[in-house]
């Protein structure tokens, strides 16, 4: 889900040498989790949130460096200068109105960020697949089109935000096409599908991605990046709490 | 009054000129607002229950914000005009003809007001909410001009808000703005300092303080520490305000007035919220060691030096698209209490609905009561 927060950028490389033998689970994991990595990233995007029919459309502008540092500005009229800014495990919240910067902790960390369907415990992991989960390889086969590795991700920890995953990844272009999410009771509570992927530089990267919490009647959440900029210059100094209010 | 006139003038001025070649550079130039309409039926105890009991207000009210970015600064406008009909029309057109100065259109809490003479019912109700430019000094920023300086945790009161006054007269509690200049920096990553001076005509009335406040990782605590001097009450201030989380988030604040005659109060906040499944709950105690200064008007009441207040809230997500809220302030010394229940509907794309039935309550019963539709829509 840090893919939703972050970076929306969970690419694989491309052109991998799929032709070779059939690579390892970590192999896998460990090829997608690589080229999420990046220096930094500014992005403007798009939240379309459709909750039992009714269609939502949030803005945002968002810069990261790294996977633990990011700020996020929402634009659109509703939301216009709510920010948000993420510093590692920790996020904090500013309405501009009342010049009140809040931080989200104990409870709200289990609400939706801004009504979506990504709630803010998922917006917040920074680890990388192959440190929160053990893989195993389950097959091969066609997803909508595109060949993919299927692998199911079993919890190293209890604190990870769920158990168990299943998880559609693109064997050419090592980017994840879907994921299942499961709860430690065995639920499937929520799933996410990469929509669009684009060509950037040399990476393959999802632009769009959908996102439904099986547990919310009729809900699904769809973050679109409008433009992207990668590895451009961040000052770090951005991502501070008296920059915030700024 | 003819200082702040002229102090004003060329705030607004710095402003307007400091604005428009910032838009003209490379910067960007933003235009949005608000608009709402609120329909109100109310009842106020007067005697024998008659016809003359009963009254309606509205507000028709029209929010505009501009901004201005450019290189390392910015300047942002916020206006809101309010054409109020109805029992609130008459109440200000009444507390009007009870001044000494009568005059038209005049001034009403930070607001100025004009009667619209073809309408006995209406008037213009006009607030600058926001004028304000922000420069960028190396690692420090200075903030010139009216803008909120929020130094408080509470949400309902917040005694180590020196300089933002608690609107509790709305749905939710609000901070008025103050005309004040602003110089603040960042300690770390998770700390700031802020210089802040809002000086008046005679400058030695004005209200000055330095904070200092951080969020202490290693223990999970945010917590400041302000200083400083209330010149037109000719107190000394110290106050200090924390936030840590176990589970429920508890927030604290105490406020110290030292005056110069050697007086010395203390008022002080304690809260905390928390939630269990689609429930949130909030909870907060006041202290008031201010006397009148410091006492909390309920629903519009002039309040009496209370000592004692609390605030509850509970909100229930009914819905993707409804909250359903029910509130109460409580004045314990005087055994009044302001209830309000709201529903909340988030009624299509920018736009909100909001029910709200609002009351105040004391030994005698209901005193008054207010049943009120309110559609806002924002662009």
């Amino acid at each position: 889900m840090k893919r939703f927060f972050v970076t929306m950028v969970a690419a694989a490389a491309a052109f991998s040498a799929f032709a070779q033998a059939a690579p390892t689970a970590a192999e896998i994991l460990a090829k997608v989790d690589a080229n999420e990595k990046f220096s930094s990233i500014e992005y403007e995007g798009r939240m379309e949130l459709v909750l039992a029919g009714k269609t939502r459309v949030k803005t945002m502008k968002a810069v990261a460096l790294g996977a633990d540092k990011a700020f996020i500005e929402f634009t659109n009229p509703e939301d216009r200068g709510v920010r948000y800014l993420k510093l590692g495990d920790e996020l904090w919240m500013y309405f501009p109105k009342e010049d009140d910067t809040v931080k989200i902790s104990g409870h709200l960390l289990r609400e939706g960020m801004m009504g979506s369907d990504v709630s803010y415990e998922e917006a917040l992991e920074s680890d990388s697949l192959s440190e929160i989960y053990d893989a195993v390889v389950k097959g091969r086969e066609d997803y909508e089109g595109r060949p993919v590795w299927v692998l199911e991700l079993a919890a190293k920890k209890s604190s990870a935000t769920y158990a168990r995953q299943i998880l559609r990844v693109d064997a050419e272009r090592y980017v994840t096409l879907s994921a299942e999410l499961y709860a430690k009771s065995g639920k499937l509570l929520k799933i996410s599908r990469t929509l669009e992927v684009r060509l950037i530089g040399t990476r393959w990267y999802p632009v769009k991605v959908e996102l439904s919490d099986k547990l919310r009647k009729d809900s699904r959440t769809t973050f679109e990046l409008v433009s992207i900029k990668l590895d451009v210059p961040v000052d770090p100094k951005r991502f501070s709490l008296s920059e915030l209010g700024k | 009054m003819k200082g702040d006139a002229v102090g004003a003038a060329v705030l607004a001025a710095a402003i307007l000129f400091g604005a428009f070649p910032l838009a003209a550079q490379e910067g960007s130039f933003e235009f949005a607002g608000v608009f709402s309409r609120s329909d109100a039926a109310a009842y106020a105890e007067a005697g024998e229950l008659d016809a003359a009991d009963f009254s309606w207000t509205a507000a028709s009210a029209l929010e505009l914000e501009l901004r201005a970015a450019g290189e390392g600064a910015r300047a942002e406008a916020a206006f809101r005009a309010t054409l109020l009909n109805g029992s609130a029309a008459r109440a200000l057109l009444a507390l009007a003809a009870l001044s000494p100065y009568p005059a038209s259109p005049f001034a009403s809490g930070g607001a100025l007001v004009v009667p619209l003479t073809s309408e006995p019912d209406a008037v213009l109700f006009l607030e600058l909410r926001s004028l304000q430019l922000r420069l960028d000094l190396g690692d420090a920023r200075l903030r010139a001009g009216r803008q909120v300086v929020n130094f408080g945790r509470g949400q309902a009161f917040s005694p180590a808000d020196v300089f933002a006054r608690r609107d509790l007269s709305g749905l939710s509690p609000a901070r008025a703005p103050a005309d004040a200049l602003r110089l603040s920096g960042p300690i770390g990553q998770l700390g700031g300092w802020d210089l802040v001076a809002a000086p008046r005509a005679v400058p030695e009335d004005g209200t000055y303080a330095a904070r200092a406040w951080a969020w202490a990782w290693a223990f999970g605590v945010d917590g400041g520490l302000l200083a400083g001097r209330d010149g037109r009450r000719g107190d000394w201030l110290a106050a200090a305000d924390f936030q840590f989380d176990l589970g429920a988030t508890f927030r604290g604040e105490a406020l110290l007035r030292y005056s110069d005659s050697g007086d010395a109060h203390a008022s002080a906040m304690a809260g905390l919220d928390w939630s269990l499944g689609d429930f949130i709950m909030a909870a907060e105690y006041y202290r008031n060691g201010d006397g009148a200064a410091g006492a909390v008007p309920l629903s519009g009441v002039p309040g009496a030096d209370s000592e004692h207040y609390l605030f509850a809230t509970l909100g229930w997500q009914m819905g993707d698209f409804a909250t359903l809220a029910a509130s109460a302030l409580a004045d314990l010394d005087e055994g009044l209490w302001a209830p309000a229940l709201s529903l909340a509907v988030d009624a299509t794309q920018n736009a909100d609905l909001v029910l709200a039935l609002r009351g105040l309550v004391g030994s005698g019963g209901v005193s008054s009561a207010a049943l009120a539709a309110t559609l806002e829509l924002s662009f």
